[in-house]
């Protein structure tokens, strides 16, 4: 049941950005990655099973933020997305910063078992919040310079998408799990974890190379 | 308070930086992000100096300033554009949530129970907290623009529409989206704690709109 779940993440992920990329141009694509990067952050605090091993949510969203970068790095080149991973790490801290202040402050007595719930879960995940955050930026930071290096070699955009996402993605999900795990994880555990997150995101990320296609065209349209 | 304090001048702080650093695009990215955490923090109420109130307020506040600054240094044709943005981003944000709660959990998770029951109790103020919003950022964007047509002075403008946009984000908001979840009397406390609130914010982040208005354009 998971799995169907997560195809229709990542096909409503797909339309929507599709969605966004054709009524807002750049300026859209921009907003999407930060936006998403803070909703995938927020999802990854739950934990689901695929094929008997937990697996944080989120993996659909968060990699329709690398198709929004590639969309935009295939289009204007690098010196457009300069900025973004700047972007993405001042809006991060902010974010993050507010998020655990949140969770310090006296709460009301209206409402308050909500309130408690909120204060433990904040408290409780923040390491999810933040081991995705980093990772993200970190993979899209090698991605921008894997897939411009490989598209200086041959000009395809599906071995440029292909190849960085083979690389960018062990790095960020091996970010993202020993952050997770490495205070009380086992190293079976974490194995584990690694080889289905790396799988099912290259898969989700393979599927991607055809939205670049797709936004290509759009914009030949226009 | 002192977490608070610090909530409030992060908040502040982040206009001006993300305006100097990104321009334009800076604001709307930043106006979305602050939508996003109104909707997380709806959900945890706050006791300050005797005052209940949701902490939504102060993310909420931070939007329609910068709501502010697109009509007054930027352009109408730029706020109408972030209106129209708000909708498919908050179509996002819910799909996110109804997925999240339709996964199955693992063994394992213990923050999906507890997410559940957030979302169970508090139904009513999270289907109506996207729909009020959305109306009250076109109402003070459209109030707003009679003001500045009628009066130049920044403080009277954003007083008024405050004071009136806030009885349908505050008050009538907490009073219709919290029935079933307390009773009437605390809704009105809770709604009048909020609208209290949003004026004194408003206030604060004042000078805030006045030195980003005054500021030259930032690095594009």
């Amino acid at each position: 049941m998971n799995i169907l779940f997560l195809i229709i993440e990542v096909i409503i992920s797909y339309i929507l950005l599709l969605f966004v990329y054709k009524k807002y141009k750049e300026e859209g694509i921009y907003i999407w990655i930060v936006i998403l990067l803070l909703i995938s952050s927020f999802m990854s605090i739950k934990s689901i099973e695929i094929n008997n091993v937990d697996i944080a949510l989120g993996l659909g969203v968060s990699s329709s933020i690398y198709i929004a970068n590639n969309i935009l790095l295939q289009k204007k080149g690098t010196e457009y997305i300069k900025n973004t991973t700047t972007i993405l790490f001042i809006f991060s801290v902010i974010f993050i910063f507010l998020l655990i202040l949140s969770s310090g402050i006296t709460i009301s007595e209206y409402n308050s078992i909500t309130s408690l719930m909120y204060d433990s879960i904040m408290f409780s995940n923040i390491k999810f919040i933040l081991a995705n955050i980093i990772s993200i930026i970190i993979g899209l930071y090698v991605n921008n310079y894997v897939y411009y290096e490989l598209r200086k070699i041959k000009n395809k955009l599906w071995i440029s998408n292909i190849l960085s996402s083979l690389i960018f993605t062990f790095i960020e999900v091996l970010i993202f799990v020993f952050i997770t795990n490495f205070i009380n994880g086992s190293l079976y555990v974490m194995m584990t974890t690694l080889v289905i997150r790396y799988i099912i995101k290259i898969m989700i990320l393979i599927i991607g190379t055809d939205i670049i296609y797709i936004a290509n065209n759009f914009k030949e349209r226009v | 308070m002192i977490v608070f304090i610090i909530m409030l001048a992060l908040s502040m702080i982040s206009i001006p930086l993300v305006y100097y650093l990104f321009d334009r695009i800076g604001l709307k990215i930043l106006f979305l992000m602050y939508y996003l955490l109104s909707f997380i923090f709806l959900l945890k109420n706050v006791n300050l100096l005797n005052i209940d109130f949701s902490l939504m307020i102060l993310s909420y506040v931070s939007c329609l300033s910068i709501v502010y600054i697109f009509i007054e240094k930027i352009n109408i044709k730029d706020m109408r554009k972030i209106l129209k943005m708000i909708i498919p981003f908050v179509a996002l944000i819910l799909i996110s949530i109804i997925i999240s709660v339709l996964y199955n959990q693992s063994v394992t998770d213990v923050v999906t129970v507890n997410l559940k029951r957030m979302v169970e109790s508090n139904v009513l103020l999270l289907i109506l907290y996207p729909i009020i919003t959305t109306l009250s950022i076109y109402c003070t964007y459209k109030i707003y623009n009679i003001m500045k047509k009628n009066s130049n002075i920044l403080f009277i403008n954003i007083s008024l529409t405050t004071i009136l946009v806030g009885i349908l984000d505050c008050i009538i908001f907490y009073i219709i989206g919290n029935i079933g979840t307390m009773d009437f009397v605390s809704s009105i406390k809770l709604g009048l704690g909020n609208y209290l609130l949003k004026i004194i914010l408003s206030l604060i982040f004042l000078p805030i709109i006045s030195y980003v208005n005054k500021r030259k354009k930032g690095v594009q």
